[in-house]
């Protein structure tokens, strides 16, 4: 109650000064700068990457009139970006988020997220065509992108070896390999397939040339149950019936004793890897090697990505222009990639980021491989996404979750799971009032 | 309590002629903040929630929508979504299921345990007693996240290698093992302390008569507990239909449970991951309808056997 | 109710005293150490898996502790996790938990007394309608509470959290019983010919003798608080405010840069704990439960 009795008096104050500043005829930017300048701005940040405390206290520490303040988030995910959904009804949201690419159409369609153009610097320069695409739309810059997710293929240099495999160049020896891996030792499979991660099978999706969603002016074409995205469902629908990939979710406790007992012995990953390595598999540190995603045909390099997010300035934010300073600090700067590689461990989605000598070392975990970061710079190079991520992947990635889980639950079809994703995501855009052909 | 039961009648009987005679200002005003309170907080919001139920979220123009998303009129579009999708259809079954296995098991063990307790000569009673409660003061996260790590082959200790807690059967017993195991020790003490309260002279008759505590425990004591049990059963139920927490906490382990595989868990992903509060409020009042429905259906009943009997 | 159960009980206890008993009567006691040890062991499941490091928890024998120093340097690890966050997170939930476990107390308290020993305009239906709330999920409720609230912008701090949970109607419902059986009309009669206000019979007899039931109703509004996870999450945005629950699953849950850090969790779970298992011990000879079965009819 005295607070915004106290708002109101505030308010009447400023139009006060503002009239008088119109009377005085003094131009009113020239003095909101300065006055801007004078005081410190305090921002919020959520984001909940290990790490990022370092980075931020780092800016903090070089700009003490924008201090930074990090909160970590009690949900990630579309937990989290629902209640900044929310939240920003109620404004208070944070004035800097961190956002996963494909949630950021979502973001921007409920007006959460506002465009960064006025206050950014042109970003063509520095990012390649395909990461600027995660953040722009219809003209707009919404982010500065921050990583680059290429996924590769993580797996156990010393049992490949034995058995005299190497690293499968094509799917169809990924499913070689994995039979003899299989035969070899009954108790050993070559890897699992996730349920739980429908942005890694979105990844799979777009290296096989799918495009669940695309668009034409203001109408929209989904296309989840497209030829391409099936031929993956009915790849490894194969390889689980076989027994030879095992359907288990990533990040349960189960996954990381099989991950660290060598009861897996491959991961079909994403450059982060490594970060997550050290505290699901630390007994096998040393044995792993990352190699380029097998291709559905030979010498074809494209990849999907999983993961990869940007910061994003929130519409509850007072003051865009510090938050996108910051944002453009941390994603497209050297101190800030310098900073991110060192801390979060992230591969920069920014072209002259990538060259950074940071990257010349191999991450610890990996530290057995010196050509790590040559073989995520190439996998890089040759990304492939969708033309466009949905404005609700949070109701298809929901969908994937549960299709998925219940197929390999019940044994049933993958492609008929992609299916019923695609006629929930089709549903759902026609009832909030996207424009979707048939 | 049986015994309470006619001189609270009695009492009410007097207090109510009391009542009319004197006009205090201090009912009111002791009632005065839970009522306001209830205005505020809860029923306020649920008004507001079957406002929501009856909108959705329309976003137009440009490819992402030019304005602000705006609430319209969605009639009974929701409820009719809620209706026709089988899978909430499902998620009633599964819970059905878990109420069946769950209910009678609660209170099979809560009053086995209670009536352990009360037993001549049994020992360890103050331990088992507080152990047996414990649970109940482990949050139900909590709860499922370690019952996960002994269910999980790789971490099990109690045969998760052989049995598969997460298979399409088995998940049943492991979701109903974790919600029993958190609130039996609560249900017990409510038993245990009902039973305490009995008069111990109708156990003596029944001693000297030759009765063994078997059959003491099960002819005498059994009846005049029934109301605590009714009220344990009630408590059981009531748990039941607001199953949440436990299969939420266990979803990412395995395949077996999705993100509406009870219903509340659709409730909680329509409003909490999906951004449609409005469907989440329909499937809300569908349930409360659905739980009323069958609160008058088992009132009846109950009625007709009551009834029954005492003719 | 009360006198015949507070004779029943001091009659009884007499036979429990060791003098009486003999022989150990085996088969009510063997069923007590299995159903305790189904209670304890997950719970000292928890206590060695708090000795282990993060890969240790997943590459040693599940039931035997670690001697490695894993303890210390686990709740070490807690403690100065994000600068000591789980400290203030640990703060929270007391304030969460003994603010609105007190103050529900009181308004369930004071709603339960007028209920069950007055009849004015309107107390019949004021009770139907708190008994009718218990129906209503929290989870529908939380985000329309949350959205009120925002209006008046009253969201993420301590009030949102704990406003919405100061009216239980379970607990009301508990304390009308209680007040209905345990305030005999005899003494609040003998008052008022004493010539004492309704006030002052209310002050100095009725909330004495209802005590009982109001340390029960504070405790099970306690645990109640204490493990609240939904509220708090949809009310809060700043982690400086977060209770223990929120905190724990978002140590949890986070991914992207590091993996779940079980090993954290899992101490910070034993400290959680640990307060509710002493508040239990400490209050154990007022917790009575039974006054709720009193109030059923058939």
């Amino acid at each position: 109650m005295r607070k915004s009795k106290l708002k109101g008096v505030t308010a009447a104050v400023g139009l006060l000064a503002a009239a008088t500043l119109v009377l005085t005829g003094c131009t009113a930017t020239t003095s909101a700068t300065s006055a801007d300048s004078s005081k410190t701005v305090h921002l919020t940040f959520t984001n909940w990457d290990g790490g990022m405390q370092t980075v931020v206290d780092e800016w903090n520490k070089a700009n003490p009139k924008i201090q930074v303040k990090l909160i970590k988030p009690a949900g990630t995910g579309y937990t989290l970006y629902n209640k900044l959904i929310t939240n920003n009804k109620a404004g208070t949201n944070p004035d800097v988020t961190e956002v996963e690419y494909q949630a950021l159409p979502a973001l921007i369609s409920n007006k959460v997220v506002i465009s960064l153009d006025k206050y950014l610097p042109d970003l063509s320069k520095n990012f390649s065509a395909s990461a600027l695409a995660q953040v722009q739309f219809q003209g707009k810059t919404y982010g500065v992108p921050q990583n680059a997710c290429p996924m590769v293929f993580f797996y156990r240099k010393d049992v490949f070896d034995k058995l005299g495999l190497s690293a499968p160049a094509t799917w169809a020896d990924y499913a070689k390999a994995a039979a003899v891996i299989h035969a070899a030792d009954p108790a050993q499979q070559i890897g699992n397939f996730t349920a739980a991660d429908p942005g890694w099978f979105a990844g799979l999706a777009q290296q096989a040339g799918a495009n669940w969603w695309t668009t034409k002016g203001t109408t929209w074409t989904v296309g989840i149950n497209d030829a391409a995205t099936v031929k993956v469902a009915d790849y490894w629908e194969g390889l689980i019936n076989q027994g030879l990939v095992n359907p288990e979710p990533n990040w349960s406790a189960q996954w990381n004793t099989d991950m660290n007992s060598g009861a897996l012995v491959g991961w079909v990953g994403a450059q982060w890897g490594p970060n997550q390595l050290p505290s699901i598999a630390k007994d096998t540190a040393g044995k792993w090697e990352a190699a380029p995603l097998p291709a559905w045909t030979a010498g074809d390099k494209t990849v999907g990505i999983w993961g990869g997010e940007t910061e994003a300035v929130t519409a509850n934010s007072k003051y865009p222009e510090q938050a996108a300073k910051f944002v453009n600090w941390m994603n497209g700067s050297t101190a800030g990639i310098n900073s991110l590689i060192k801390n979060v461990q992230v591969f920069p989605a920014s072209t002259p980021g990538q060259a950074l000598p940071a990257l010349k070392t191999p991450p610890p975990f990996m530290s057995n491989q010196p050509d790590y970061n040559a073989v995520m710079a190439e996998s890089a190079k040759n990304v492939r996404t969708f033309q466009i991520w949905g404005p609700n992947a949070n109701v298809t990635f929901d969908s994937y979750s549960n299709a998925f889980a219940s197929a390999l639950q019940n044994k049933t079809s993958l492609s008929a799971a992609l299916t019923t994703m695609q006629n929930a995501t089709v549903s759902d855009m026609k009832k909030i009032g996207f424009k979707v052909n048939g | 309590m049986a015994i309470a039961a006619p001189a609270r009648a009695h009492t009410q009987a007097k207090v109510q002629a009391h009542r009319k005679k004197r006009g205090s200002s201090l009912p009111v005003f002791l009632v005065a903040p839970a009522v306001v309170l209830l205005l505020l907080f809860t029923i306020a919001p649920a008004i507001y929630a079957i406002d929501l139920s009856f909108l959705h979220l329309k976003i137009s123009g440009g490819l992402l929508g030019t304005g602000t998303p705006q609430e319209v009129w969605a009639g009974f579009s929701n409820y009719i979504a809620t209706l026709s999708d089988p899978e909430f259809w499902h998620s009633l079954g599964r819970m059905l299921i878990i109420a069946v296995i769950g209910v009678p098991a609660t209170i099979f063990f809560a009053t086995l345990f209670a009536l352990s307790l009360d037993a001549k000569r049994a020992r360890l009673v103050g331990f088992t007693r507080l152990a047996i409660f414990l649970p109940y003061a482990v949050p139900g996260v909590v709860a499922s996240l370690l019952w996960g790590f002994l269910y999980l082959p790789a971490t099990s200790p109690i045969g998760g290698q052989f049995i598969n807690y997460f298979g399409s059967t088995g998940i049943f017993f492991s979701v109903t093992n974790v919600a029993v195991w958190g609130v039996v020790g609560f249900n017990m003490v409510i038993l245990y302390t009902a039973v305490r309260s009995l008069p111990p002279d109708l156990f003596e008759a029944a001693e000297l008569d030759g009765a063994s505590e078997l059959q003491i425990a099960l002819r005498i004591k059994l009846p005049l507990i029934a109301p605590a049990i009714t009220m344990v059963a009630l408590f059981s139920v009531i748990g039941a239909l607001q199953l949440f927490n436990e299969p939420t906490t266990l979803k990412p382990l395995a395949n077996a449970i999705t993100s509406t595989w009870v219903p509340l868990m659709r409730v909680y992903t329509q409003a909490n991951v999906n951004n449609d509060i409005y469907g989440g409020s329909a499937t809300s009042f569908v349930l409360i309808i659905l739980t009323v429905g069958l609160a008058i259906v088992v009132n009846l009943i109950g009625r007709r056997i009551v009834g029954r009997e005492s003719k | 109710m009360t006198s015949i159960q507070l004779r029943g009980r001091l009659k009884r206890a007499g036979e429990h005293t060791p003098g009486s008993t003999r022989t150990v009567n085996w088969v009510p006691t063997i069923i007590l150490i299995i159903g305790a040890l189904y209670c304890v062991l997950p719970v000292l499941w928890i206590l060695i898996a708090s000795t282990k490091t993060n890969d240790q928890l997943f590459s040693t024998a599940t039931f035997l502790p670690s001697f490695t120093g894993g303890f210390w340097t686990n709740m070490q690890a807690l403690f100065s996790y994000n600068h000591g966050i789980f400290g203030q997170w640990a703060l929270n939930s007391v304030i969460y938990a003994v603010g609105g476990g007190v103050l529900s107390t009181i308004v369930a308290g004071a709603a339960g007394y007028a209920l069950g020993k007055y009849r004015f305009f309107g107390s019949k239906w004021i009770f139907r309608l708190i008994v009718a709330a218990v129906l209503l999920p929290q989870i529908m409720l939380a985000i329309p509470q949350f959205l009120l609230l925002a209006k008046f912008g009253m969201t993420n701090n301590y009030a949102s959290v704990i406003l919405p949970q100061l009216v239980s109607p379970f607990a009301i419902y508990l304390c009308k019983i209680y007040a209905e059986a345990a305030v005999p009309d005899e003494i609040m009669e003998a008052a008022r010919i004493d010539g004492g206000s309704e006030w002052r019979i209310f002050w100095s007899v009725g909330s004495r003798l209802m005590m009982p039931a109001l340390v029960t109703v504070f405790l099970l509004q306690f645990i109640g608080i204490w493990n609240n996870f939904l509220l708090p999450f949809v009310m809060l945005n700043s982690d400086q405010l977060y209770p223990l629950t929120l905190g724990l699953y978002g140590l949890m849950i986070i991914t992207g840069g590091q993996a779940a850090q079980y090993s954290i969790v899992i101490a910070g779970v034993l400290v959680s704990i640990v307060p509710l298992a002493i508040l239990f011990l400490s209050l154990q000879r007022y917790w009575k439960i039974d006054l709720i079965s009193g109030g059923v009819k058939i």
